[in-house]
């Protein structure tokens, strides 16, 4: 290197940037000093200029000792002044070569510098070398396909570059390298320092595009995804749009909307439809959910929360009602105007929970609609009969497909107000097995202080049941769980006797029946005598349901004959009957003309009301022991049992030899009918009263039934069905009762002709149940002219001709 | 001119250097090449015959450097410049002349079939 080679020349300090031999580079001059060195470029023949990078990035005048040794002599190749401001040059230089500052001649008004120029890089021919191009040449390609954004010009134009260190320089211009690093580039002296560099700068550019790349395609994926169903779910709606399926779609959600708004909703109730509305707007229709929550919006709208009826409050207009429908009933029409009258105090008590108790026919469920009409309610009934699931009274939830709401909120909705009184039937015959036990979610229903807030499973939001009046009925009162029964109040009607049966068909059935059958009430006469001949012969019932079909049968007859012109009225009389009805289809149980010793007239309740049964006793010699038939319950057994361990106790006081009659004798003690099974604890005076008139041979009074429980110490239990069994009596020609002392106060119940046909006495205890009931010698009793009228008929024990339902006894003393 | 031969030294330039426009023509008896060389005098140019190619390069000096001048737009380009040309013909026999008229560089070339 010769001194020849040195030249002075202005200096142009550059930042941040580091220009190359090679190529064009735009400038931008601002600084004084550095429009001072310009200018002075300028001022040459050959405009040749000395750039060179200052260390750092501060913003300082720069002296010599901050800028770097190797720099770029660079020829103007044009110049331009900024416009509106002249103190700014925009230049565009030519890199010619390196040069090296030997020493700087000049510091004011602008640095400048004795330059040595450099020569470029030497080529060398290493294997090293060679690798190392090759290396660069697939790293360049590596990059272009990272950056598909570069122009076709520039990919070609560094495709064919055959230099490798002047596409080394054109590289290192264009990426963004860093300084120092481009620095490191500029003062490489030999090929291989160069590409090793460039090599190292490269790898690394290669792998950040690399990654950058990565990053960019994850982000581009995550986003695309949703895009992707954004776009897709636009694109249907333009398709449904197309179709023209868009409209009632909108239209629907539309129509919700403005319903929700009209309705009166409980605030809950309103959150939860209008977030069920949002979901449901964001569906498309064929979407499985947009039906469902459709039909649970719709459930929602429909049903009366708010809404209820205006109470009638007139206690004599409820009365009227009450009786216009119904006969008698005292005791529930009396409740009935309680209620009201609570309700015109004070508006805000709940329900009442009534239990209808009482056999078929007695008018339970007709009295719950004249209830909801007296009191100005509308009226709605389901039966429970046969309900074995839960879920039909509480719904199912609404992740089952084809759920509902349960039976409680549908029979709302039919009510269309939250005060309808509700009658649940036939609560006795809710079924109960493994498949559920829709009992126990009645107990929820009917409880006043946990109904105000009912959930179905289907709503899942409360409903307030409190002021529902509920009337639930049942036959029995057995099969009804404790828990429920408990949360109820028991009313119980009693079958009717045979004058208000009488009453019942004047006043209400007849007229009903002659309507039906398409007659004038003039057409049809039917006398009180064949009304009765009716009830007591044709008809075996506690309620009047037969006893209306029968006459419903005459008034057909009756009809017949009208419209064959045969008549145009007809009068029924008592001897007629069989005409029009055929023969006879029922004989009570009646009083038997005389007993032999060992017989007793027991007095028993079934769910057709009350029975007379016998209870037969005899002795078997020889053997030991106490046999019971006629399908005896366990409680009726140890009845048995009980009055025969009394008879054996008490021998000795009652005149019995207990070796002869108890030890060498068995006893047999049978009831009819024989098929139908029976049980209770109520025959215990009968079996007691038959067993000691076995023992002493003194027969038992034939015109005398008896009830009541016994004990092992001789006392008389009081039981219950006590008006059902002494109209029995009276119905099968009995003139003498024998109660239960305790028993006395359910004497009121009984009409007060029957008791004038009766007379009843109340025991306390065994002696004195058998004072009244055994005759007092041992010959046959002596029979009177009433009895013998009272007992036409001879005495049928058995089976009567009809089906005869199951005759259960009735338990305890309830 | 010079005609450089296959034992002459070819220095290749140490940087990119700017070069001048060129026509060339074809004519009956050989070729014309004109570069457009405004403003470079005759001693700064050489004219170069290195194997088959023409070289033609120089310096264009800025001649218009008075005191109190400054420049408001630079577009023409100075310093040092180096065309390279190459021509499908026999240069051992050709006849080469060459001159400078109107600020082109003529160069004819007359090859002897």
């Amino acid at each position: 290197m010769s001194k020849t080679n040195l030249v002075e020349l202005p200096v142009l300090p550059l930042r941040n940037t580091v220009i190359f031999p090679s190529g064009l580079s735009p400038l931008t001059v601002g600084r004084p000093m550095s429009l001072a060195a310009a200018e002075a470029a300028l001022a040459t023949e050959e405009k040749l200029l000395a750039v060179v990078t200052q260390r750092g990035d501060e913003d300082t005048d720069p002296t010599p000792e901050s800028l770097y040794t190797v720099g770029t002599r660079v020829v103007i190749n044009r110049m331009l002044r900024a416009p509106g401001n002249e103190e700014v040059l925009h230049l565009i230089v030519q890199g010619q070569e390196r040069i090296r500052f030997v020493s700087f001649t000049e510091q004011k008004p602008y640095l400048k510098a004795m330059v040595e120029v450099l020569p470029d890089p030497a080529r060398d021919n290493t294997p090293e070398v060679e690798a190392l191009r090759r290396n660069i040449d697939a790293l360049v390609q590596k990059a272009l396909g990272l950056l598909p954004n570069v122009p076709a010009e520039i990919r070609s134009l560094i495709i064919s570059a055959a230099d490798t260190v002047h596409l080394s320089y054109f590289l290192a211009s264009v990426l963004d390298l860093g300084t120092t690093q481009e620095q490191a580039l500029l003062e490489a002296d030999t090929e291989g320092e160069l590409l090793r560099l460039m090599h190292t700068y490269l790898a690394r550019e290669v792998e950040v595009l690399e990654i950058r790349s990565k990053i960019a395609n994850e982000t581009q994926e995550q986003l695309g995804k949703a895009q992707r169903d954004y776009i897709l779910r636009e694109q249907m709606k333009q398709i449904q749009k197309e179709l023209g399926e868009t409209e009632p779609e909108q239209a629907e959600a539309t129509l919700l909307r403005e319903r929700i708004q009209k309705a009166q909703l409980p605030d809950e109730v309103r959150t939860e439809a209008d977030r069920e509305l949002r979901r449901l707007e964001r569906l498309p229709s064929a979407a499985p959910d947009y039906n469902v929550i459709r039909t649970y919006l719709e459930w929602i709208l429909d049903l009366p929360w708010m809404i209820a009826t205006e109470d009638k409050l007139d206690l004599i207009h409820a009365r009227e009602v009450l009786d216009t429908d119904h006969y008698d009933l005292d005791d529930i029409k009396e409740r009935i105007l309680e209620h009201l009258a609570v309700i015109k105090l004070n508006p805000k008590t709940k329900a009442p929970i009534l239990c209808f108790v009482g056999p078929p026919g007695v008018g339970k469920t007709s009295l719950g609609q004249s209830i909801a009409r007296s009191m100005g309610r509308k009226f709605e009934r389901m039966s429970l009969g046969g309900i074995r699931d839960e879920a039909e009274l509480r719904g199912h939830r609404r992740t089952y497909i084809g759920s509902m709401p349960g039976r409680i909120i549908q029979a709302l909705r039919r009510a269309g107000v939250n005060n309808p009184v509700m009658m649940l039937d036939e609560v006795d015959k809710l079924g109960m097995d493994f498949r559920g036990d829709p009992a126990s979610a009645l107990l929820e229903i009917l409880d006043p202080a946990q109904n105000f807030s009912f959930r179905d499973h289907y709503l899942d939001l409360p409903f307030n049941l409190a002021s529902v009046f509920f009337i639930a009925t049942a036959n029995v009162l057995q099969p009804i769980p404790p828990a429920l029964r408990d949360r109820m109040e028991i009313i119980r009607l009693s079958g009717y006797s045979e004058e208000e049966k009488l009453h019942i068909a004047k006043q209400y059935l007849v007229p009903r029946q002659v309507k039906e059958a398409g007659l004038r009430e003039e057409q049809l006469l039917i006398g009180d005598d064949t009304l009765e001949a009716v009830i007591g012969r044709y008809t075996r019932e506690a309620g009047v349901r037969q006893l209306e079909r029968t006459i419903g049968r005459l008034a057909r007859k009756v009809a017949l004959k009208v419209a064959r012109n045969e008549g145009e009225t007809f009068t029924v009389k008592p001897a007629d009957l069989e005409d029009y009805l055929g023969h006879e289809s029922f004989f009570h149980e009646v009083a038997r003309r005389s007993l032999p010793p060992g017989v007793a007239t027991g007095l028993a309740v079934t769910e057709m009301g009350g029975e007379v049964l016998f209870i037969e006793t005899t002795f078997l010699p020889g053997s030991k022991g106490l046999t019971l038939t006629g399908q005896l319950g366990d409680v009726m057994q140890e009845s048995a049992k009980a009055a025969h361990s009394y008879l054996w106790s008490h021998a000795a006081e009652m005149g019995i030899d207990p070796v002869e009659k108890f030890e060498k004798n068995g006893v047999h003690v049978h009831v009819p009918a024989g098929a139908t099974p029976k049980d209770g604890p109520s025959a215990g005076t009968a079996i007691v009263s038959a067993l000691a008139s076995l023992c002493l041979g003194r027969p038992v009074q034939s015109d005398t039934a008896m009830t009541g429980e016994i004990t092992l110490s001789g006392l008389v239990m009081p039981v219950g069905g006590i008006k059902g069994k002494v109209l029995a009596a009276r119905r099968a020609g009995i003139k003498h009762v024998v109660l239960p002392r305790k028993n006395e106060q359910d004497l009121k119940d009984v009409p007060k002709e029957a008791m004038a046909d009766i007379d009843v006495t109340l025991v306390d205890s065994v002696s004195e149940l058998l004072q009244h009931t055994l005759t007092s010698v041992e010959a046959p009793p002596k029979s009177d002219g009433s009895r013998d009228r009272m007992s036409p008929q001879p005495p049928i024990v058995g089976e009567p001709p009809g089906a005869r339902p199951e005759m259960g006894l009735e338990k305890g003393n309830s | 001119m010079r005609r450089f031969t296959g034992e002459v030294q070819y220095r290749r330039p140490s940087g990119p250097l700017w070069e001048p426009a060129a026509d060339i023509y074809r004519t009956p008896e050989g070729w014309i090449i004109k570069f457009d060389l405004a403003g470079v005098s005759a001693e700064d140019l050489e004219v170069l015959i290195a194997d088959d190619k023409l070289i033609v390069r120089g310096v264009r000096r800025d001649s218009f450097i008075n005191e109190g001048w400054s420049y408001y737009q630079l577009e023409i380009t100075y310093s040092r410049f180096e065309r390279t040309i190459s021509i499908p013909c026999n240069w051992t026999k050709a006849c080469i002349s060459s001159e400078c008229r109107e600020g082109w560089l003529i160069v004819n070339i007359a090859c002897v079939e």
